[in-house]
């Protein structure tokens, strides 16, 4: 069996054996869904001011990476903390395999929570303007295909950095990560919504900058040591 | 078979190995010993290629683990760390390294090391509720799942209680002599070391002070030293006197009707014609066999004083 696949499946069931953190994120993924839902209708929001699929179409990605962000550090950073990683970096399994089945692993979990959150979104908005809601046909391909790869890519490179960087240098990360990404789910979402038509331009531009990222992220792999890995331990 | 050639490992201004040697055979159980931060973590991180040396070379047969990701397959180890998920379960510990370390038989496998530790009962319950023995074992458990050819343990039996730590000893030198193994081991235990190991080197700020067999060690570090105990009723003092005016004395120490005497290196220690010409009777004249701490602790201080 694969070691990258192996390695994956064991990340994903400790971060579904991990409730508690499990089911704060998801509590604020729901949070998120409900209060956006609460000023669209089919026609957008009742001012007009926000679209259905500008929302979505937002929202799906801003979620999925504040999901990743909050299970990256229980995956990635974790094991360092631990010391674990000493031990699995002995193993046959190489950095790459690591990177790669922690990167999936999250990556999974953070879409399946950020896909949730928007289902309930959309539901909820339906019920309330008693119709059925249905975005355009290029946010359907971008919530289906260009998020769970925008997501891969930020999980992929901020793993990458936490395995590179030390305590102090990976809690500054987190902070810088956190603020305009918090910022964004907080009021950028009602500016973005704005955009009323989301054409395929814009699905494309997030693929292709995905796509690029995740190179990336994969390309970088190459320059990390595990000895890099063990002498930044926490 | 692991070579140690030259190695040295800087970490800043620090030298945390220096330019050391030693080689170690399969079927060995090969023991590293020093003071804390000796080196001795560091030399089991740049053997495992955790660590690149600044200088020198660590191989184990022939190639540098770092590079070899299928040689470590044939490598167990239990490091500081146990290296276990507390939210995972024992079994499910268990099952992630086998697949990792292409384990066939798994589940025989696993079985039998879960009844061997004698944790089959709590092997469903996750880790995190297991006490610190029970890790340990569990993590030793885990490192020898795939029948390696070759364990690295760093100080195995830290925080176990004495019947682990014999169930700990009688493992190791079942699998060296059964299977072949060659262990390298870190310890502070001396008297785990003096019991399990055939050959040590000893370590002290970063540099070997001393490499060979247990039983050369002994010999060539001796001090001489015999035990005599007094006829009851006999002074001690008056024996003390005696025995300080024989030749190669180097110490005299008096403990009720006992006396302990330590002559200098390669002196053959016959105190006991001197006393009985002074008229002093003895119950018993016994040579004592050193341990591994006096070998020890003679060879640190020696190096200390150069
Ligand atoms: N990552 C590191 N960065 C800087 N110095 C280090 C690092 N790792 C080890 N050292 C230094 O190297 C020296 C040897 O450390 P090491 O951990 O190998 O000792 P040790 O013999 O295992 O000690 P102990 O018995 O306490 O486990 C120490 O002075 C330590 O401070
Ligand atoms: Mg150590």
């Amino acid at each position: 069996m694969n070691r990258s696949y192996i390695i994956a499946r064991k990340e994903f069931k400790e971060l579904l054996a991990n409730r508690s953190t499990l089911l704060t994120s998801l509590g604020v993924a729901l949070f998120f869904a409900i209060v956006y839902s609460m000023s669209l209708t089919a026609e957008g929001s009742v001012a007009g001011l926000i679209s259905v699929d500008g929302t979505l179409f937002f929202l799906s990605i801003m979620l999925g990476v504040f999901m990743a962000y909050s299970l990256t550090g229980h995956v990635f950073y974790k094991e360092k903390t631990d010391r674990i990683i000493e031990t699995l970096l002995s193993s046959p399994a190489t950095l790459r395999q690591i990177w790669l089945g922690k990167t999936l692993a999250v990556t999974l979990v953070a879409y399946i929570m950020a896909l949730t959150a928007m289902l309930v979104l959309i539901t909820i908005a339906s019920i309330r303007s008693q119709s059925f809601i249905l975005p355009g046909a290029p946010v359907l391909f971008h919530m289906i295909i260009a998020v769970p790869v925008f997501i891969g890519a930020f999980v992929g490179l901020n793993g990458l950095a936490q395995m590179a960087l030390g305590m102090k240098e990976n809690r500054l990360l987190g902070f810088l990560i956190f603020i305009p990404l918090f910022a964004g789910l907080y009021g950028m979402g009602f500016s973005l919504g704005a955009v009323t038509s989301i054409t395929w331009v814009y699905t494309g531009l997030v693929l292709l900058a995905a796509v690029l990222l995740i190179s990336l992220a994969a390309f970088l792999v190459r320059f990390l040591s595990t000895e890099r890995i063990v002498t930044t331990l926490g | 078979m692991i070579e140690v050639k030259n190695l040295t490992k800087k970490f800043k201004e620090t030298v945390a190995v220096d330019n050391i040697n030693f080689e170690v055979k399969s079927g060995e159980v090969f023991g590293c010993l020093g003071h804390n931060g000796a080196g001795k973590t560091t030399t089991i991180r740049l053997i495992l290629g955790l660590l690149q040396p600044t200088e020198g070379k660590a191989l184990v047969w022939g190639k540098p683990l770092s590079q070899h990701p299928d040689l470590r397959c044939k490598v167990g180890v239990l490091l500081e760390n146990d290296g276990l998920y507390e939210n995972l379960t024992g079994v499910q510990n268990l099952n992630y390294y086998a697949s990792l370390y292409d384990v066939t038989s798994k589940e025989e496998q696993i079985t039998g090391l879960l009844d061997f530790t004698g944790l089959a009962n709590r092997c469903n319950d996750k880790v995190g509720t297991y006490s610190r023995g029970m890790r340990r074992k569990l993590g030793l458990a885990r490192a020898i799942l795939h029948k390696p050819s070759v364990l690295l343990l760093d100080e195995p039996s830290a925080g176990l209680d004495p019947e682990v730590q014999k169930m700990v000893r009688d493992l190791i030198l079942n699998l060296a002599k059964e299977y072949n193994m060659l262990i390298f081991l870190n310890s502070h235990d001396l008297d785990e070391v003096e019991r399990i190991c055939s050959r040590v080197v000893i370590l002290q700020r970063g540099k070997v002070v001393a490499c060979d067999s247990l039983v050369n060690l002994r010999r060539q570090s001796s001090e001489p030293a015999v035990e005599i105990t007094l006829a009851a009723g006999q002074p001690p003092q008056k024996a003390v006197d005696v025995l300080s005016t024989l030749d190669r004395v180097n110490r005299i120490v008096p403990d009720g009707n006992r006396v302990t005497v330590t002559f200098e290196k390669h002196a053959a220690p016959d105190p006991l014609p001197a006393l009985i010409g002074a008229g002093i009777k003895v119950e018993e004249v016994k040579k004592l066999r050193r341990s591994l701490e006096d070998v020890y602790l003679e060879i640190i201080h020696r190096e200390e004083k150069q």
